[in-house]
């Protein structure tokens, strides 16, 4: 998982190696003071008043007043910032190669997880399109794609594309580039040049409004690893026969459990952690799975676990998520979709959970302390009927 | 009056995985939940390896439900979750998911190999007796 981390943070200091190579008036911070004042984001202009040029410059004695009037100038330059301010970027891309399935070139920029780093107030902001994936492809048939690479790859398949867009909010629709500061934009329009400044192509741009977006999340519709809640008893102990072998009866705590839990099914019970099990140390592709039902036999909470080896990678485990549930959406940021559903279905009625939850341990066990052994990985995904839950608590 | 540059040497950069799929995703898992047959098909399985290049592979197609899974014909059962699948050349097929995101079954000397289109790959096999 480091060394993911690292690749990544090198990845990125590439990306924003040559920001200095910006001109023509393009000024990234009004970039970045126009998200603050889109998306509502609270931008910190006292410590940025603090760490600017002009307060480094001064005295002790001036340094308070010139950070004052610094900040007063910030302030000042947040508030008239113009939500509507279009921008214009080009930027080095590339042209994927042509893909026979689908029958179109792509542009990188476009794809889902690209973003462009924009360095302003000694932080990084990353803007994406949230309206991308209109502008991606570049549908051709097969006789004109051939020319067409042919043509893509006399110059190496480098273009530059311009874009020209608004600050429209914050974060990635699609959930594939994260942090505080994404900068989300949408393209009006487009152009892929070569680099000797003729027009290659122009993209056709939806506008965002028109595009299809994530219908919100629905317990009843989701499945966590293929299973799902709001089936049969029947179904669900087929489901699991047939995948992972024998199903048991499993154990209802009894005092203080939810009273729509009626019964427990079970798939190869503790058998994903060290610390629960007597027999041999569980290896990784190891599943459990652990299904609630209420009294009518309606599976209403499926819990299934799977162990990893150590290369276990969160980041893929997160876009992985993401890509399939939508940005999250719950409580437990990155890591739980809603709705929240009552605690009590968990044996907890002080809080409030969410319907999905995904989480990755380390497996650890006592004969781990002291020691240096890599730890396997447990990752557990546990989806909740939350209409029902919601209704039975009442 | 639209701003202006000119970053011709700026790169882009990409989050460790690109994601694909269409106009934001799709609505998750929207396919009715059905029990795989009980013995039609064979029960294909991720294979257990320490080769830390599969590790992603089997990560998505465990939160796709494909770690373990029916394939039966032109369909594929994710756990619960059916699958229509379109057969490619040389006997592979490709299985789409809701989100958008699609698999190739491969098939390979050792079994076969998912190679999701989100960029990660992970071998698998029939499992024995089945």
């Amino acid at each position: 998982m480091h060394l993911r981390a690292a690749s990544l943070v090198f990845l990125l200091l590439v990306g924003v190696n040559d920001l200095s190579a910006q001109s023509d008036g393009f000024d990234p911070e009004v970039v970045a003071m126009t998200f603050h004042k889109v998306s509502g984001t609270p931008l910190d202009t006292q410590a940025m008043a603090a760490q600017s040029q002009a307060a480094m410059r001064a005295s002790g004695f001036d340094r308070p007043d010139v950070i004052a009037a610094e900040q007063k100038r910030l302030d000042a330059q947040l508030a008239s910032m113009n939500p509507a301010q279009e921008f214009t970027i080009t930027i080095d891309d590339s042209i994927s190669q042509y893909d026979h399935n689908t029958g179109q070139f792509s542009i990188e920029l476009f794809n889902p997880g690209t973003f462009i780093p924009v360095r302003a107030f000694n932080r990084e902001y990353r803007l994406v399109f949230a309206n991308a994936a209109s502008a991606r492809a570049i549908p051709m048939p097969k006789d004109q794609a051939r020319e067409f690479d042919a043509t893509l790859n006399s110059f190496g398949r480098q273009v530059n594309t311009e874009v020209r867009f608004k600050v429209t909010g914050k974060g990635d629709p699609v959930g594939g580039v994260l942090g505080d500061l994404v900068v989300r934009g949408e393209i009006i329009a487009a152009r892929v040049l070569e680099r000797s400044g003729q027009v290659l192509l122009t993209p056709k741009v939806m506008a965002t409004s028109a595009m299809p977006a994530f219908a919100g999340f629905d317990s009843s519709k989701a499945d966590v690893a293929g299973l799902r809640v709001g089936v049969s008893k029947k179904d669900m102990e087929a489901t699991l026969t047939r995948l992972f072998g024998k199903v048991t009866p499993g154990y209802m705590s009894g005092e203080g459990s939810f009273k729509g839990f009626a019964s427990v099914i079970e798939v190869n019970s503790l058998g994903c952690r060290s610390g629960f099990t007597a027999k041999k140390r569980p290896q990784p592709g190891a599943v459990c799975v652990t299904a609630y039902l209420d009294s009518s036999d309606v599976v209403r909470m499926v819990r299934v676990e799977r162990l990893f080896p150590p290369g276990f990678d969160g980041n893929v485990f997160e876009k992985a998520l993401t890509q399939k549930y939508g940005p999250a959406t719950g409580s437990r940021r990155g890591s739980s979709w809603g709705p929240g559903v009552p605690g009590a279905v968990l044996n907890n009625p002080a809080i409030t959970v969410d319907a999905l939850t995904a989480s990755a341990a380390a497996d650890n066990d006592i004969s781990d302390l002291g020691g240096n052994r890599l730890q396997n990985v447990v990752v557990s995904l546990q989806l909740i009927d939350a209409t029902w839950a919601k209704q039975f608590a009442k | 009056m639209p701003q202006t540059s000119h970053w011709i040497s700026r790169t882009i950069a990409a989050s460790a995985v690109l994601l694909v799929g269409c106009g934001g995703g799709g609505e998750p898992g929207s396919a009715t939940a059905t029990a795989p047959p009980a013995r039609a098909g064979q029960v294909w399985e991720v294979q257990a390896s320490d080769d830390r290049a599969y590790v992603p592979g089997s990560i998505v197609a465990f939160v796709n439900g494909v770690h373990v899974m029916v394939v039966d014909d032109d369909r594929v059962y994710a756990g619960m979750t059916p699958l229509e699948t379109k057969s490619g050349s040389g006997g592979a097929k490709t299985i789409t998911f809701a989100s958008g995101l699609t698999a190739d079954l491969v098939p390979s000397a050792d079994g076969a190999e998912l190679r999701f289109s989100s960029g990660e790959r992970v071998p698998v096999r029939a499992r024995q007796g089945q």
